[in-house]
């Protein structure tokens, strides 16, 4: 038996009236994938584009750090964009990585495949709300610096740990470069990590050679003007020892004149000295 | 004369739309133009069916920010294609109108869009960069409702002044007026959509022989009915 047939027309109606429908969990779908753009996390390079005002040139030699840090690490802090593909923050960053293509395509090529760059999108038109842009901008930049030069040298220490290395020029096989890394990890110039790296070089020298002395009574060859105050405490120490000894020996016989003025003096240094050691002290 | 950007595009899949946009760019080439396919089907489908290589680099490397060469498959006629890249994480994040951007300083009298069944991102990216629009439906009732989601979305975007295609049509694919629905099929549209003009390619062994022997149409049989019908559609994507 042949099935009797629903009027063609009819059918055809209802697929438009569904696809109206459809259409509208479209909208939404498409709202919400507009949202989910948001939070992208790659844009490509040649879409970044330069801040309009910036409030601050471009420092070359910041860039060249930066080139040399990324080629070592790739880009830790993403760069903060507006919705529109505008950079907010990281000019620096972004001139370092264009350097680094340029220079170093292959290193770009495998921190940055397909030319994707990590980006933080932030929802707003730096056009529409400059202000914004500005906090933004300023805010990125504060956030840096922050970290204390005895918490730069323990970052160091596990650095050195996970074999990095603070030499000069390229670093070894199975080696990796440690002033970069630090000054990515930390958003400082590595010329201020190198600085504190050899500050703290210098006083681990220092502790070396008090403990050679302590251990051999060898003197210490201090530097001329360290710590003075320690210096004079230690003087004055010696000199309170040594006077109460010179008071308390047994007097000479028949004493002269100058002996008995030798001693009255003597007694009023010694008091002299005690009260400055005194003084000394209740300030520490 | 202003460049043409066509996007091929129904949401449903197997009503002709890789057909059409192939033998379509295949006539306007044959009419002495520049013409670009650039295939944003993750099938990669276009390349294959113009008899060129549809594992080359293509529109996801030019999403990416690569420059990749389109392939020669006749006389002014050429392709990108199209691949599995598209659905990558990073194509997926584009903005609707990246595709315009790259596609802006590249030299052709025409570049054809050949949106991919379905995935509405790519789809997107294909209209927002056209600026006319070619639906294609078959006579069916599944065809129709993937149509006509995809003219709301045109009809939404124009409204709401965004950039993409500004003038569309319906092109009625595989018509064959012996069936019932197939007859049926002009008359529903008309109605449901009477601003929109609708152009006609009719059931065609040659469309399908070309492409199944990897032939541009024109080469193939460039007197065939798919070919005048596809004719009749270049000139209204020229004059209408």
């Amino acid at each position: 038996m042949v099935r009797k047939r629903k009027d063609v027309s009819a059918l055809f109606d209802l697929a438009t009236d569904v696809a109206s429908e459809i259409h509208q969990q479209d909208q939404i779908v498409e709202e919400r994938s507009e949202q989910d753009r948001a939070q992208r996390v790659t844009y490509l390079l040649g879409q970044i584009e330069p801040r309009v005002n910036d409030t601050r040139p471009l420092h070359p030699l910041h860039v060249s750090d930066l080139v040399e840090s990324i080629a070592a690490l790739g880009l830790i802090e993403p760069l903060v964009i507006d919705q529109r593909g505008r950079l907010l923050a990281g000019a620096h960053r972004l001139a370092a990585i264009s350097l680094l293509k340029d220079a170093s395509p292959e290193i770009y090529q495998k921190h940055f495949a397909g030319n994707q760059i990590p980006v933080r999108l932030m929802l707003f038109d730096a056009d529409v709300d400059q202000e914004r842009a500005l906090q933004v901008e300023l805010a990125e930049n504060e956030k840096r610096v922050n970290y204390s030069r005895d918490q730069i040298e323990r970052l160091a220490e596990r650095l050195r740990a996970l074999n990095y290395r603070d030499t000069k020029g390229r670093p070894k096989q199975g080696e990796k470069a440690l002033g970069p890394a630090l000054s990515v990890a930390i958003g400082v110039s590595t010329r201020y990590v190198r600085k504190v790296l050899s500050e703290q070089a210098a006083r681990a020298e220092q502790a070396v050679r008090t403990e050679h002395a302590e251990r051999t009574g060898e003197p210490i060859l201090e530097n001329r003007n360290s710590h003075p105050i320690l210096e004079r405490v230690k003087y004055l120490k010696k000199l309170e020892a040594s006077l109460e000894a010179f008071i308390g020996l047994p007097e000479v016989e028949s004493p002269s004149r100058q002996d008995m003025s030798l001693h009255t003096a003597a007694i009023t240094l010694l008091d002299k000295v005690q009260t400055s050691l005194k003084q000394r002290r209740q300030k520490s | 004369m202003t460049q043409k950007r066509i996007a091929i595009a129904a949401r449903k899949g197997g009503v002709g739309k890789t057909t059409i946009a192939c033998g379509l760019a295949s006539v306007m080439a044959s009419q002495g133009k520049r013409v670009l396919v650039v295939d944003l089907d993750p099938q990669s489908n276009a390349a294959y069916v113009l008899g060129a290589n549809p594992t080359a680099p293509g529109t996801a490397d030019l999403l990416t920010g690569g420059s990749p060469t389109p392939l020669e498959a006749a006389p002014g006629l050429y392709v990108l294609p199209g691949g599995p890249e598209l659905v990558s994480h990073g194509i997926q994040s584009l903005d609707p109108e990246d595709l315009a951007d790259v596609v802006k300083p590249l030299q052709y009298d025409v570049m054809i869009f050949d949106c991919p069944p379905g995935v509405e991102y790519l789809e997107r990216l294909g209209i927002v960069a056209a600026n006319t629009a070619i639906v294609c439906t078959d006579a069916h009732p599944l065809a129709v409702m993937g149509a006509g989601r995809v003219l709301n979305e045109l009809n939404l975007r124009k409204q709401k002044g965004r950039k993409g295609s500004q003038r569309w049509a319906i092109a009625l694919s595989r018509i064959d007026l012996r069936r019932s629905m197939d007859q049926a099929l002009d008359k529903q549209l008309a109605e449901a959509y009477p601003e929109i003009a609708r152009l006609v390619v009719h059931q065609d062994a040659s469309l399908a022989w070309a492409g199944a022997e990897r032939i541009p149409l024109m080469d193939y049989e460039a007197n065939c009915r798919g070919a005048k019908d596809l004719k009749k559609l270049a000139e209204w994507v020229w004059n209408g």
